[in-house]
């Protein structure tokens, strides 16, 4: 098997892990540095990253979580729903947590967003961080 | 080392981790598996364009695709195309012209407001050699105010510690230093003797200064096997990203230097089994990619000659607008589209196969050799436009009768 492949099924393996047993809703996040991002007239925000090259878009809903996190670092999960309830008061409590809780997931994946998972208590992770973790410790068992 | 995200496509940079982010590009990446022996965006358009148009659409569903958007995302600025080298395979003949024009500071102030004003993130300096403008720290600075990325392109023989000290406190993000073989007989060969070593004493100086690097390796008959030894050298060094792509002919003499296929894919093989192995980010790009994709993703990025000329491919001597002349606003809501809705360009999108074509343009003085001036296509009739496409569309379709 090429090693580059053998390298991506450990680290998709490791990626399933850890995402079987991440808590969004007892996290708290901050942006993760050195994106750099602007955002559109109809409230998309368009985000480019200097490092890897890599150009996406967030929808305008993604876009006031990514905001609101970037305006106050270390924000909890309940936090940004209330904030998101009171920006969609014609939206149930139940429907926005729940898309929150997807908004949150998919930013951390791409790279949007670091969190605090509760397993150090001043660390914020990327996803690639957490994944590497994950590894150390299958190899320390 | 695994460094590299769990992506295995080819373009890496437009698909989200997401179900259905993967899901095309594993298909992206099956199209281009290599023993198939294809590998050229021009060899399945039709089925990247279906997978793209999938992607867009539903990304257009959620509202995050990257249509009708303030301006580009990024923009190479090439600052002058005046050279110390003269590279055989230059695409634009940098080096051997006489007159080489070279933007002002005034110019390139009001090209960086302009850009700016409509969001553009980053921009990256280019040539000609940008280290020889004399305003080149201040062009940093000034772009670097606006908080944008500044990344250069450069041959490196010029940055000695002082100067990479300079582009340090001058905040540069990222500078590219071609780099063409792991030994000065090699490289030497190709850019001219003493070129190996000033290059390699640029990336050292580069990295000693904690500026993030990255080297450009132009494959050709002559160098294209030791690739791997440039990656292992350079990747030590602590350099970040290591490319490699077709080489772009721009005259005939040009076509004997290019690679045969056999070539390109054992460097392609060599990247995709040992990129893991490496800390820097190893790629191979396709020069066609941009135009083949156009519709999609040509607005993203533009390229600006020192006249103030919009380049919508940067190896095409095509024009579409002036920003310094033109109405910027007004002309970037036409660039948006250009690829898709403009006749001339639209045929280059659909005939275009593969590098050689852009040697094919050349039948039509469409290159950028001294003397030669930059056809702007927005100031031709629409009935000028329909000649200019079916030329083309005949000059690229040659070979085929």
């Amino acid at each position: 098997m090429k090693i580059a492949e053998a390298e991506i099924k450990k680290l998709a393996q490791r990626a399933r892990e850890y995402m079987a047993r991440l808590d969004i809703r007892s996290s708290r996040f901050v942006v993760a540095k050195g994106l750099k991002y602007r955002k559109e007239h109809d409230g998309r925000i368009l985000c480019f990253s200097p490092v890897t090259g890599k150009i996406s878009v967030l929808n305008p809903t993604m876009a006031a979580i990514y905001e609101e996190i970037s305006k106050k670092p270390g924000l909890k999960f309940d936090d940004i729903v209330e904030s998101l309830c009171a920006m969609y008061p014609e939206t149930s409590y139940s429907k926005i947590s729940h898309d929150t809780e997807r908004a949150l997931t998919w930013l951390f994946i791409n790279g949007y967003i670091k969190l605090n998972d509760g397993n150090d208590e001043e660390k914020y992770i990327s996803f690639m961080e957490a994944i590497l973790r994950e590894g150390l410790k299958n190899e320390e068992t | 080392m695994a460094n590299k995200g769990l992506l295995k496509t080819r373009f890496p940079f437009y698909f989200s981790l997401d179900p259905m982010g993967i899901k095309i590009s594993d298909k992206i990446h099956q199209l281009y598996e290599n023993d198939k022996g294809i590998f050229r965006a021009g060899e399945i358009r039709s089925e990247l364009v279906k997978l793209f148009r999938e992607y867009s659409e539903l990304r257009k569903m959620q509202h995050a695709w990257v249509d009708n958007i303030m301006g580009p995302v990024f923009a190479a600025i090439d600052i002058t195309y005046r050279c110390n080298l003269q590279c055989p395979y230059c695409f634009v003949s940098a080096g051997k012209r006489k007159n080489a024009p070279t933007i002002s500071k005034q110019n390139f102030i009001r090209i960086v407001d302009l850009l700016a004003d409509s969001g553009t993130l980053g921009i990256c300096l280019c040539g000609g050699e940008p280290t020889l403008h004399p305003d080149l720290l201040e062009f940093i600075s000034y772009a670097k105010d606006y908080d944008m990325t500044v990344n250069m392109v450069t041959n490196g023989t010029l940055i000695n510690k002082k100067f990479a000290n300079r582009l340090a406190k001058a905040d540069i993000d990222l500078v590219q230093v071609s780099i063409d073989g792991s030994r000065a007989e090699i490289m030497d060969r190709l850019r001219g003797r003493g070129t190996y070593n000033r290059a390699i004493l640029a990336l050292q100086n580069l990295v000693n200064n904690g500026i993030i690097t990255g080297i450009a390796f132009s494959a050709t008959k002559i160098n294209i096997s030791d690739f791997p030894n440039v990656a292992k050298m350079c990747a030590e060094m602590g350099v970040n990203r290591i490319r490699s792509m077709f080489l772009v002919p721009e005259n005939e003499e040009h076509l004997k230097l290019i690679p045969s296929d056999e070539d390109y894919k054992k460097l392609v093989r060599w990247i995709q089994e040992n990129q893991a192995r490496y800390q820097s980010w190893i790629e191979f790009g396709d020069p066609t990619e941009h135009i083949v994709l156009g519709e999609f993703i040509g607005h993203i990025m533009i390229s600006i000659n020192p006249e103030g000329y919009i380049l919508p491919s940067p190896y095409i001597a095509l024009a579409y607008g002036n920003i310094l002349k033109d109405d910027w606003h007004a002309l970037w809501n036409e660039l948006q589209c250009v690829w898709s809705s403009n006749p001339v360009f639209n045929t280059i999108l659909n005939h275009l196969r593969d590098e050689k074509d852009f040697l094919k343009m050349n039948r039509l003085s469409l290159n950028r050799n001294e003397n030669e001036e930059i056809l702007n296509v927005k100031e031709l009739s629409s009935k000028e436009q329909r000649v200019l496409a079916n030329q083309i569309k005949e000059v690229l379709n040659y070979e085929d009768s």
